[in-house]
């Protein structure tokens, strides 16, 4: 194995393990404090940005599987979709021409918050529950109690819930990113086709 | 990194040792998953565990497969993110899981079985399988014609000849005909009369054939299947050279 492998290797390993780390240690700063926030998303953003969108991928499973087995119940790993959606949105939109553009990031978030609370209603219709955060709930009754119909009423109080997240977020990605070394953030490597052609002739440089 | 994945997850045709570790490790994990299926009292917590687990590392290889899927199509296009969730293997693949997550009724308990499937993605030798019934598919479906003809044939045949004790419904007679064809023969029905057991014999001659008839076609296909394998392999060799 060629050095350059190794830190890269290393540069993955090591960006990957902070949004892991972001994801488990703000969801459990939010679910003691019963913030009417999930914050369990943010590492997946932060590692698919410094990184790729894969890696946001990647870590976002390892975080929602996390919560499936040790918080909630197995079937609640099909949220994985709404996690899913961010680090593809994040990791993608934020790339312009080669940089990541922050003047795109209010952008990619109401697209976030939109695309995650729709999600997140059609998911929990299907498990027919009830949403699991407190907040949530309380927003979820009020919606029934005016007779909104039952899918907005999971998609207002889910994008309520993602709208103060998400808002957290877009502080915290960009913080985070310039945190971290120059090093971490070369992603010269990754091709102008890594997710298809939209991004076909760009460059993704640090 | 996904051009890592892909070479991971795509790997049976060279001998990177991750790649192969990964595939029988997969295969594993879904022969695993289904162990719980083949006892009736399948509640104990042991089998629970092992089942989530299983169901989390396949949930997983779905994923992988999901965002690699324009790699694997060639042609680049993010419409194969679209796509992947209805290729027939990665309906398979979900359906497989979704029971044991308890986002399917009960009753699709059965599509558990599904998860086996990985091992066709897996396996060479299933993929050289798959391979022969595509390229032989024709021949086997006049091969299929015939023998559901010759069955259909015996059992009007016999239905009309034999008493209606022996044979009383149609159904009852293409029974017959498809066990006694395909030389299973359990005993239940057969024929009384002169006429119908002379059929029955001239039947059971016939019958042989034409079951033989597909063993020979997949048996040459496979062996086809094999010698291009053989030629690929001295081909790339040659290459290497």
């Amino acid at each position: 194995m060629n050095d350059s492998k190794k830190k890269m290797i290393i540069k993955y390993a090591v960006v990957m393990l902070i949004g892991l780390g972001l994801n488990i240690g703000l969801y459990w700063i939010a679910h003691i404090l019963k913030l009417p926030m999930w914050l369990d998303t943010v590492g997946t953003a932060v590692a698919a940005v410094t990184l790729e969108p894969a890696a946001g991928l990647i870590i976002g499973y390892a975080t929602n599987l996390f919560e499936s087995s040790a918080v909630y119940m197995s079937d609640t790993i099909i949220y994985y979709a709404i996690t899913a959606s961010c680090a593809l949105i994040f990791g993608i939109m934020l790339r312009k021409d080669g940089k990541i553009s922050w003047k795109r990031l209010p952008l990619a978030a109401l697209s976030y918050v939109t695309v995650s609370a729709v999600l997140s209603a059609v998911i929990s219709i299907w498990r027919n529950s009830l949403p699991s955060s407190g907040w949530e709930l309380m927003v979820y009754g009020k919606m029934i109690s005016a007779g909104v119909p039952n899918f907005f009423a999971y998609a207002v109080s889910a994008g309520a819930l993602k709208l103060v997240d998400t808002a957290v977020m877009c502080i915290v990605i960009p913080v985070v990113y310039m945190l971290l070394p120059e090093s971490m953030k070369n992603v010269t490597h990754i091709s102008a086709t890594t997710w298809g052609s939209p991004f076909k002739n760009t460059k993704i440089r640090s | 990194m996904r051009r890592y994945i892909y070479r991971l997850l795509h790997n049976s045709d060279s001998h990177r040792r991750d790649g192969l570790f990964y595939d029988w490790f997969i295969m594993i994990v879904a022969v695993i998953s289904v162990v719980p299926m083949m006892f009736r009292d399948n509640s104990a917590p042991i089998f629970r565990a092992l089942e989530s687990v299983a169901v989390y590392i396949l949930f997983f290889d779905y994923i992988l497969r999901w965002m690699t899927y324009d790699m694997n199509m060639k042609n680049n296009s993010i419409w194969a993110f679209f796509i992947y969730p209805f290729t027939p293997l990665a309906l398979m693949d979900i359906a497989g899981l979704l029971p044991t997550l308890g986002l399917l009724p009960s009753s699709f308990m059965i599509l558990r079985v599904l998860r086996l499937v990985k091992l066709l993605q897996y396996s060479k030798s299933f993929r050289m399988v798959v391979n022969v019934f595509r390229k032989q598919g024709r021949t086997l479906a006049s091969v299929l014609l015939i023998a559901v003809a010759y069955i259909f044939i015996s059992a009007l045949v016999m239905f009309i000849y034999e008493p209606a004790d022996n044979f009383p419904t149609f159904f009852d007679a293409l029974y017959w005909a498809t066990t006694a064809l395909t030389t299973v023969g359990y005993g239940d029905i057969y024929p009384t009369s002169d006429i119908g057991q002379i059929i029955s014999m001239v039947s059971s001659f016939f019958g042989i054939a034409i079951i033989a008839m597909p063993a020979g076609v997949v048996t040459a296909g496979f062996m086809d299947e094999l010698a291009s394998e053989e030629k690929e392999k001295e081909r790339e060799a040659e290459g290497n050279e």
